[in-house]
C-alpha cells in the first residue's frame, strides 16, 4: 500500500552505497529536507532504514525517483551518416546490433539526441548525433525488484550516468564553463568515459578496466597474501594510496590519454575539467592523481545556486558543503533539464 | 526498445526504464484481483448465456416436435372431416331436393295419385322423378319444377303408340296441374319389338313459383 504522503524520495543505488534525499514534493519547486547515505550490507536493514527516513509503516511504499547503475549498462554515442534511414523502424535495432552488439529483444534502450539530451523522435526533428543508453532488461528488473523490496515504488528508474550528464551540462551552462569536460565513472569491472562540451555529448566510451584491475597491483606492491586482503585494504580508508596512484591507474590513464588526445586532435579543444562520479569518499585520491597526471582541474560542484536554478531549496539541516561530487548523481535526478538555462539564471 | 516501458516520452537526459508490468499493486484498495474477476466473469456469463440459449433451443425443438405430431393428427382428423363434409354435402343436396319438392306448390301425393289413376292399363310407369330446371322468364333465370315419367307401353303398333298421345293429353288436363302446367312433352318412344313394348318418357314442366 502507498503511504498517503506528498513527500518526495530520490534514491541513487550504486554498487557502493545508497544515497537518498527526502523532499517536500516529488516535482520542483520543492525543498530538500534531508539527505542520507546507507551502506549496502544488508537489504533488510535498508528496508528498516528507509522506513525511518520516510516515516513508513511496515508494508507501506513511498513513491520515489531512482537512479541506478546496471552492471552491463550501455552509453554510446553515434553519428548517423544518413539520418533519413532512421525513419525505417528496423534501422535503429539493426544499427545497435551491428555497432554495439546489443539486441533490443533482451535490452531496454533509449535513444537521445546528443545535443540537449532530448528524446530521439523522428517526427519531431533530430540531430544526426545520437546517444544510445540502456542495459539488459533483466538487470533493470533485478534492480527494480530490489528497490521495491526496500519499500520504494519507483515512479522513474533512470540510468544515473545519463541524468548526471544532464546535471553536469546544466551546471556548466549555469557556470558559463565553455571548455570540454571529461566525466569518468569508475565501477568494479569497468569504467566509462564521457566528454561533453556545452549541451552536447561528444564522446562516450567504455574502458574495460575498473577497480578490480587494481587489486592485483595493490597485492603485489604491498606484498599482501591475496587479492581479498588487497580489496579490503583498498576500501577500508586506512591506507593512503596517493603515492601509488600512478601505478594503480596506469592502464586507466593510458586509455584516458588516448581518449583525450584523440578528442583534442579532432576538435582542437582542450579538456578543461575532469569530473569523477560514483566513487566513495575514500577513493578521492584517484581524482587528484588523474588531475595531476592529465593536467586538468577536478570539477568540484557547488550545489547551492545550481539547485536554486532548478527551483530546489535546501533545508538548513542539510549541509551541502560536506556533500562531495558523488552526490551530484542524486541531485541530477531532481532537475528538469528541458528548461532554458537563461530562464533558470533569471530565477 | 523503450516501448517496453510505460513512459516512452521523457524529459531531457531523463529516460525512464521502469518496468511498469512488474510493479506491485500498491493501491489503498487493491484492485488487481478485479482483473482476474472480470476475466473470469465474462467467460462464465458467456457460457451461462450460451447454456440458456441452448436450453431454450432444446425447449423450442421439443415444442416443434409436439406441434408436428399434433399437426399430423389434425391432418388425419381433417381428412375425415372433409370426407364427412362431402358426404354431408351430397346428403344435403338430396335433402334440398326433397325439401324443394315438398315446399313447392304441389301436393306430391295428390300429383302421384292423379298420374297413376289417369294411366291407361296398357301403360306401366317405372319411375316418377322430380327435379328443377333452370328457365328464363323475362330477364330472370328461375327454377321451375319438372316431373319426369318413365315407363313402358304394351304394344308397338301405331294404334297402340297413339295411346301415349292420349295419355299425354290426359296429363295436360289433370285438375292437379290446373294453372301451374307449362308444357307436357313426349319424345318418340323406343320400341322393343321382341318384347312388344314401347319405352317412353314424358316430361311435365310446371311453372316456377314466382312465374
Amino acid at each position: 500500500m502507498l503511504k498517503p504522503s506528498t513527500k518526495g524520495l530520490f534514491v541513487e543505488l550504486s554498487e557502493y552505497s545508497l544515497l537518498a534525499a527526502r523532499t517536500s514534493r516529488l516535482k520542483p519547486p520543492f525543498t530538500i529536507e534531508a539527505v542520507e547515505e546507507c551502506t549496502l550490507t544488508d537489504d533488510k536493514q535498508i528496508d528498516n532504514w528507509l522506513g525511518n527516513f520516510m516515516g513508513l509503516n511496515k508494508g507501506q511504499f513511498c513513491i520515489g525517483v531512482c537512479g541506478v547503475y546496471p552492471p552491463n549498462r550501455l552509453i554510446r554515442r553515434a553519428s548517423l551518416e544518413n539520418p533519413a534511414r532512421a525513419k525505417d523502424p528496423a534501422f535503429l535495432p539493426d544499427y545497435l546490433k551491428q555497432q554495439f552488439k546489443v539486441d533490443v529483444a533482451t535490452h531496454s534502450v533509449a535513444v537521445l539526441n546528443a545535443a540537449g539530451g532530448s528524446e530521439f523522435n523522428i517526427t519531431k526533428g533530430f540531430s544526426r548525433e545520437l546517444v544510445f543508453c540502456g542495459a539488459p532488461t533483466s538487470e533493470f528488473q533485478t534492480l527494480q525488484d530490489r528497490l521495491v523490496s526496500f519499500g520504494i515504488y519507483p515512479e522513474r528508474i533512470e540510468l544515473s550516468t545519463v541524468s548526471l550528464l544532464g546535471g553536469l551540462v546544466s551546471y556548466s551552462e549555469l557556470k558559463e564553463r565553455t571548455a570540454p569536460t571529461m566525466v569518468l565513472e569508475i565501477a568494479s569491472e569497468n569504467a566509462q568515459v564521457l566528454i561533453y562540451q556545452g549541451n552536447q555529448l561528444d564522446v562516450a566510451r567504455p574502458i574495460p578496466y575498473g577497480l578490480n584491475s587494481m587489486y592485483p597491483i595493490v597485492q603485489k606492491e604491498l606484498g599482501l597474501k591475496d587479492e581479498a586482503s588487497a580489496r579490503k585494504l583498498f576500501t577500508s580508508n586506512t591506507f593512503d594510496f596517493t603515492e601509488m596512484g600512478g601505478v594503480l591507474l596506469k592502464k586507466l590513464l593510458k586509455e584516458l590519454q588516448a581518449s583525450t588526445g584523440f578528442y583534442e586532435v579532432q576538435t582542437g579543444q582542450t579538456i578543461g575539467e575532469i569530473f569523477l562520479s560514483l566513487l566513495p569518499d575514500n577513493l578521492n585520491w584517484i581524482g587528484s592523481t588523474l588531475s595531476r597526471t592529465l593536467g586538468v582541474d577536478v570539477l568540484v560542484p557547488e550545489y547551492g545556486d545550481w539547485l536554486q536554478s532548478h527551483s530546489i531549496e535546501v533545508s538548513d539541516s542539510v549541509d551541502l558543503l560536506n556533500l562531495g561530487s558523488r552526490w551530484f548523481g542524486l541531485f541530477s535526478l531532481m532537475g528538469n533539464f528541458n528548461e532554458n538555462i537563461e530562464h533558470n539564471k533569471k530565477k | 526498445m523503450a516501448a517496453k516501458h510505460k513512459n516512452v516520452s521523457f524529459p531531457n537526459w531523463h529516460p525512464n526504464f521502469t518496468i511498469q508490468a512488474t510493479l506491485p499493486d500498491v493501491k489503498v484498495v487493491r484492485t488487481g484481483f478485479l482483473v482476474n474477476f472480470v476475466a473470469l466473469t465474462f467467460p462464465v456469463l458467456l457460457i451461462g448465456l450460451i447454456l440458456v440459449d441452448w436450453m431454450d433451443a432444446q425447449g423450442l425443438q421439443q415444442q416443434i416436435e409436439t406441434r408436428k405430431q399434433l399437426l399430423e393428427g389434425a391432418i388425419v382428423e381433417n381428412k375425415k372431416n372433409v370426407e364427412k363434409s362431402k358426404e354431408f354435402d351430397i346428403a344435403a343436396a338430396k335433402l334440398n331436393d326433397v325439401e324443394g319438392f315438398l315446399s313447392g306448390n304441389l301436393d306430391e301425393l295428390e300429383v302421384i295419385v292423379a298420374i297413376a289413376e289417369s294411366r291407361p292399363k296398357a301403360i306401366a310407369l317405372n319411375n316418377i322423378s322430380y327435379s328443377e330446371m333452370q328457365k328464363k322468364v323475362g330477364k330472370k333465370m328461375v327454377l321451375a319444377p319438372r316431373i319426369t315419367l318413365r315407363g313402358v307401353l304394351k304394344g308397338t303398333s301405331a294404334d297402340e303408340v297413339s295411346m301415349l298421345d292420349e295419355y299425354k293429353a290426359t296429363l295436360k288436363n289433370l285438375p292437379v296441374f290446373a294453372g301451374i302446367l307449362d308444357d307436357v312433352t313426349l319424345p318418340e318412344p323406343t320400341q322393343d319389338i321382341d318384347k312388344d313394348l314401347s319405352r317412353f318418357s314424358i316430361t311435365i314442366d310446371l311453372k316456377a313459383a314466382d312465374e
